[in-house]
């Protein structure tokens, strides 16, 4: 019998997100195969009812010979929705299930059957992602078409203004919630499919010499297996595709932003991946194809000022990951701090309680809400601080460490400076939301030790910490009574320190002021 | 990426059983049901320790 098989060039370009369709063929009916050999374990007779190119037929077969339900398969309904669209002679459809009993084996919580009204907007948004994909993103759209055949709607989560998920049982099957907009779900679906594909890429190859490895995943909270950063990587190596191509299309800040944040993201996790030397062949032939399709887009020319937020936002990220993940072992720094010697490298290892986590970050709202209201604008340029700013950071800025991010720091990639300040909209005509960043940030350096509530005084580190001003982080940092969780994180995300480092020193009883003398040298 | 070399072909572990009908895929595997030994043994793993669904994608601004 044949065994399934691909050219080196065909797994290279699936590696690169660029697969052929005859390539999708090919992991088409090794999905297919894998529905047939479970339909064949399943006790009892199936074989009538089981449609096995029904992704939802692969998840319920699974689940059924893991005793997870019981019971025969549903049978076909008439009343099945579809999301159909058709854009410059292009069209796509599919299945919108909100019904089937197995569209909750999917791993996220099914939202009950759809109203005729959240349909229509399912409808709307799939109509004008349609568009959008076929428009701007064609071969992206195809491929799409190719692998993606059902829906499923899903329950919002409190934490996440849009959540998905894909399961390796039901190759073209996501679920997905209420979706925003249609470039939330265009993104959404673009996202999702890499899923599908590179599950059934995993089915035909072991990509990894154990996927149960954890590390960092710059798209969680919690620690990842292997198995799940490849997965977030080529996922999201779609997504910065996409967002490469909106940036370059339109200009926006947002799509700017994301581009410039992932493009980072995705080339970094790579190079990590490739490093460990916890990859097959397999997967050192599909991961450095991923890197190479990615690697030259970091070079790419951004306006610098979204660049540093995009690095702010990543490093932001990194070092909250590590605050929550990793343990330190704080007794050689001490040790080193009180010797007056350099920290030596620091010795961490992973926490045996962290839990599964999105992502979520207020910091990372903040700047898209800046980036969405247009309202940043380049400062320092000369080195002077904005007219109005009551921060006199200058001696900050004679230190060329404190003016840039910490990725820019330590060479390479650089350039000029990178700093702001988040400005006024004008005169007094602006809305108290407009102003809300700036004036509790000029609160906080104005009255430092006014009866401020906790939450505003953070507010306005954070805001200080957004704008580049890094002398109003340090003085509202020292001697003040920040919690210690948050007070590495806003020194490693203004000064670009190891957060473990400084949470290990200040919490082995160092005063933060001479931590941060330390670290700044 | 690497000067790794690599095949010209990846062939996969997993026999192609698509094209069976679920009669003719009973038979091969009662005349010799070594050819599927590493595709039901992947298979089995799956069912045995799957990986969680891939989740968390927030796909809004």
């Amino acid at each position: 019998m044949r065994r399934h098989a691909l050219t080196d060039r065909d797994f290279a370009a699936l590696g690169a997100g660029r697969p052929s369709p005859s390539v999708i063929d090919e992991l088409r009916r090794g999905q297919h195969g894998r529905n047939l050999l479970l339909l064949r374990a399943l006790p009892g007779d199936h074989g009538a009812e089981a449609d096995l190119t029904d992704p939802l037929f692969g998840a319920w077969a699974a689940a059924r010979l893991r005793d997870r339900v019981t019971g025969p398969p549903p049978a076909d309904r008439p009343d099945v929705r579809f999301l159909t669209a058709e854009h410059d002679t292009i069209s796509f459809s599919v299945r919108l299930e909100d019904r089937d009993d197995r569209r909750g084996l999917l791993g996220l919580t099914p939202s009950a059957p759809l109203t005729d009204a959240e349909a229509a907007h399912w409808q709307e948004c799939f109509t004008d992602a349609w568009r959008l994909l076929v428009t701007r993103h064609r071969a992206a759209a195809l491929l799409l078409a190719d692998v993606l055949t059902c829906v499923v709607p899903v329950e919002s989560d409190a934490g996440a203004a849009g959540i998905s998920a894909t399961s390796a049982d039901a190759f073209g099957a996501v679920a997905m919630s209420r979706p925003a907009d249609a470039t939330g779900l265009a993104v959404g679906l673009l996202h999702e499919a890499q899923h599908s594909v590179l599950n059934a890429t995993s089915y035909l190859f072991d990509l990894h010499l154990d996927p149960r490895d954890r590390g960092y995943s710059p798209w969680r909270d919690d620690p990842r297996p292997a198995s799940g950063v490849l997965h977030g990587a080529y996922a999201y190596l779609a997504v910065t595709r996409f967002w490469r191509t909106e940036a370059g299309t339109t200009g926006d800040p947002l799509a700017t932003f994301e581009f410039c944040r992932w493009r980072e993201a995705v080339a970094g996790t790579a190079e990590r991946l490739l490093s460990t030397g916890r990859l097959t062949a397999a997967g050192r032939r599909f991961t450095g194809a991923l890197l190479d399709e990615v690697r030259p887009w970091p070079a790419e020319p951004a306006d610098p000022r979204i660049v540093h937020l995009a690095r702010l936002a990543n490093d932001d990220h990194y070092v909250r990951w590590r605050l929550r993940n990793l343990r330190p072992d704080p007794s050689p720094l001490v040790a080193a701090f009180h010797r007056g010697d350099p920290p030596p490298p620091p010795t961490s290892q992973l926490r045996t309680d962290s839990r599964r986590a999105l992502s979520h970050s207020p910091r990372l709202k903040a700047i898209h809400d800046l980036l969405r209201r247009g309202e940043v604008v380049a400062r320092l340029s000369t080195g002077a601080p904005a007219p109005d700013s009551p921060v006199d950071n200058s001696a900050e800025l004679s230190d060329p460490r404190a003016t840039l991010p910490p990725t820019q720091r330590g060479g390479g990639g650089g350039g000029g400076r990178a700093d702001f300040k988040i400005e006024r909209s004008g005169g007094d005509g602006g809305s108290r939301t407009d102003f809300t960043i700036e004036r509790d940030h000029e609160r906080g350096a104005r009255h430092p030790s006014s009866e401020q509530t906790r939450e505003s005084r953070l507010a306005a580190v954070e805001a200080a910490l957004l704008a580049g001003d890094y002398g109003t982080v340090r003085r509202a940092y020292t001697g003040k009574d920040l919690d210690l969780e948050l007070t590495p994180l806003i020194i490693a995300g203004g000064v670009g320190a190891r957060a473990e480092d400084v949470a290990a020193l200040v919490r082995a009883g160092c005063a933060p002021g001479r931590v941060i003398e330390w670290i700044v040298g | 990426m690497t000067d790794e070399e690599y095949p010209a072909q990846w062939r996969s572990e997993m026999v192609d059983v698509s094209g069976l009908t679920l009669t003719e895929l009973a038979d091969l595997t009662q005349r010799d049901d070594s050819v599927l030994s590493r595709t039901l043994r992947r298979l089995s793993h799956d069912l045995t320790d799957p990986d969680e669904p891939i989740a968390g994608f927030n796909s809004a601004l």
